[in-house]
């Protein structure tokens, strides 16, 4: 048996015991582990006493503010913001990978240009530049001849646009590099095989080498939605009202700045405890025929265990 | 009656490495043949330029009568366009060294991809297809199986059945024995022997030189991209003429 194969979690090793039935079998034990277990457990409750029992924390304020409509407000915006430009971003991305990666030397040097300048500059100058453009283009005109209208860029440029093409656009950037890798990682053999049976390129793209690229995709995107999640707090800067900007608002009225930043913290670290278990469900969705395993949580572990010893008993 | 593949001075290179120098090569139609010879000679190359996998720098290329990759207009050869491209390769089988099986799908969804998407047959016929073909080559108990499921012999019979399952003038193999562990060679053997039975034309690249003396009608040596030599598997492997096919044949044996 190599390492690889090694059971994986208590139930799996309990049906081993059951096949092997001819000799008992004394499971290998860890006391370490259970010492360790220990000690971190106590460390976080000494942890956990401190920041409840100290004054400055205060922790009366943090229960009124952390559902004030307030707080709920900037709440969806983060939400909003890091839905839409993540959706615009995984998009545009896409089609620069693609784009990079294609034959046609004119849409690799329009991708690339857009990737170097897009990565290259910070996304807190994008941001500002795009709420400001009204003052390099006043206005613009949409449509030929007689059919034109002239249109506001300052009526256009709102917060939220404006926030969302700054995290947008520069996200497409990076993300295109992500989806560029994943499709790198699919063996060429795939796409000789579907191209070899008429399919086109773009068909071979979408069922059979993207399908595969994903596996490779979904981790780094997780990693990136986490971040983008917390990179929306930028867009405060636009003044579009997220999570952040709403906190500030009320800080800057009460001087509470503390028990704020303590409620901030709390929901982004709530939204992203539920993007990380989105991305689990992803990450099992596209495993299809990829026979390594995910290596389970501690979470998973206990989950199974407690089905196994469930079922047992009935 | 029109060749099913016809190649006159076919050319082709990689920047300044010659591979194809010259091959002028006619397969009948219902023949198979066999292209032998040593690594590097060209042989997955023309393979390739037979599907247009790769494009020719010269010479001429017909596939039942049509140039590969090229309509011609006018009397001249346009480059032809996606649909049209799919339209030709759509009829040509292949088979690869590694299996090459869309590792995302099962058996069963391997066989039936190109018929529901290229040839757009409903899905359910394709797959009752799909499930007969597999049958056919020995696996009818694991239509389900994702491709690393199977063993290397089981993957390229999932594979063969791939090919079958377009209904195909023609069918490419290459090599598909060598990635084999050496006692999952004979089933893949057995499959192609069946194949070759029904009448298909079929251009198989193999080293198995016994399985070539038993089901070629022709068997090509190939060295240094032209075709040294060919004839009847009797002759070619009993009695070669030139001294190169002597040398290999010498080495494999
Ligand atoms: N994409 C490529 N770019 C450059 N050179 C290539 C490329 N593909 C093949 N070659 C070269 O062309 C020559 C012929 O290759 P090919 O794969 O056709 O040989 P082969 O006869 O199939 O050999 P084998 O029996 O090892 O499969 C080799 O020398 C190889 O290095
Ligand atoms: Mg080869």
């Amino acid at each position: 048996m190599t390492a690889s194969e090694a059971p994986t979690n208590g139930v799996e090793s309990r049906k081993r015991q059951e096949d092997s039935a001819d000799l008992p079998v004394v499971q290998r034990r860890y006391p370490w582990r259970w010492a360790c277990a220990g000690g971190v457990v106590l460390a976080l409750a000494w942890m956990a006493w401190i920041l409840a029992t100290t004054e400055t924390m205060e922790w009366n304020v943090v229960g009124e503010y952390l559902f004030s409509s307030e707080v709920l407000a900037g709440v969806k915006g983060t939400i909003v913001m890091t839905v839409l430009s993540m959706a615009l971003g995984m998009v545009l991305g896409t089609l620069i990978a693609v784009m990079r990666l294609s034959p046609n030397p004119v849409l690799t040097s329009v991708a690339s240009l857009y990737q170097w300048f897009f990565r290259g500059t910070p996304t807190l100058v994008q941001l500002i530049f795009w709420f400001n453009l009204s003052s390099i283009f006043p206005g613009f005109e949409v449509g030929v001849g007689a059919l034109g209208f002239d249109v506001d860029t300052n009526r256009v440029m709102t917060p939220f646009l404006a926030a969302l093409l700054g995290l947008g656009l520069n996200f497409a950037a990076y993300y295109s590099e992500i989806v560029r890798a994943g499709i790198l990682s699919v063996d060429e053999g795939q796409s000789d095989a579907a191209t070899a049976y008429g399919l086109s390129r773009f068909r071979t793209l979408r069922h059979i080498v993207l399908p595969q690229a994903m596996r490779v995709i979904i981790p780094p995107t997780g990693n990136e939605l986490i971040g983008m999640l917390k990179f929306t707090s930028l867009a405060s800067v636009v003044s579009y009202s997220e999570l952040l900007r709403s906190a500030s608002d009320v800080y800057n009225r009460t001087y509470q700045v503390i028990p704020l930043l303590v409620v901030a913290a709390i929901w982004y670290l709530f939204m992203t405890t539920l993007l990380s278990t989105g991305q689990y469900f992803l990450e099992k969705r596209f495993a299809r025929g990829a026979q390594r395993t995910t290596t389970s949580t501690l979470a998973e572990r206990i989950l199974t265990d407690v089905r196994g010893r469930w079922a047992k008993r009935r | 009656m029109t060749p099913m593949i016809s190649a006159r001075s076919v050319r082709k290179h990689y920047g300044n490495t010659r591979v194809l120098e010259d091959i002028t090569l006619d397969v009948a139609a219902g023949e198979v043949c066999c292209l032998i010879g040593p690594s590097g000679a060209g042989k997955s190359t023309f393979l390739r330029c037979v599907n247009h996998l790769e494009r020719i720098n010269g010479g001429r290329l017909l596939v039942d009568g049509k140039p590969v990759g090229y309509s011609e207009r006018g009397g001249r050869l346009h480059e032809m366009r996606g649909r049209e491209l799919s339209r030709q390769r759509s009829s040509i089988g292949m088979v690869f060294q590694h299996f090459n099986l869309y590792s995302h799908m099962t058996a069963e969804q391997n066989v039936s991809f190109a018929p529901v998407t290229v040839h757009k047959r409903s899905r359910s016929a394709a797959r009752e297809r799909s499930r007969e073909l597999l049958g056919r080559v020995g696996l009818a108990d694991k239509a389900d199986k994702y491709p690393r499921q199977l063993s290397g012999g089981e993957q390229q019979r999932v594979a063969i059945a791939r090919a079958l399952a377009i209904d195909p003038s023609v069918i490419l193999f290459d090599e598909p024995t060598s990635a084999l562990d050496p006692e999952l060679v004979g089933e893949v053997l057995e499959v192609i022997r069946g194949v070759a039975d029904q009448g298909l034309t079929m251009l198989i690249v193999t080293h198995e030189i016994e399985f070539a003396r038993e089901v070629a009608d022709r068997v090509v040596f190939m060295d240094g991209g032209v075709i040294v030599e060919q004839g009847p598997p009797a002759e070619v492997l009993e009695n070669p003429r030139e001294e190169r096919t002597r040398t290999f044949l010498r080495r494999v044996l």
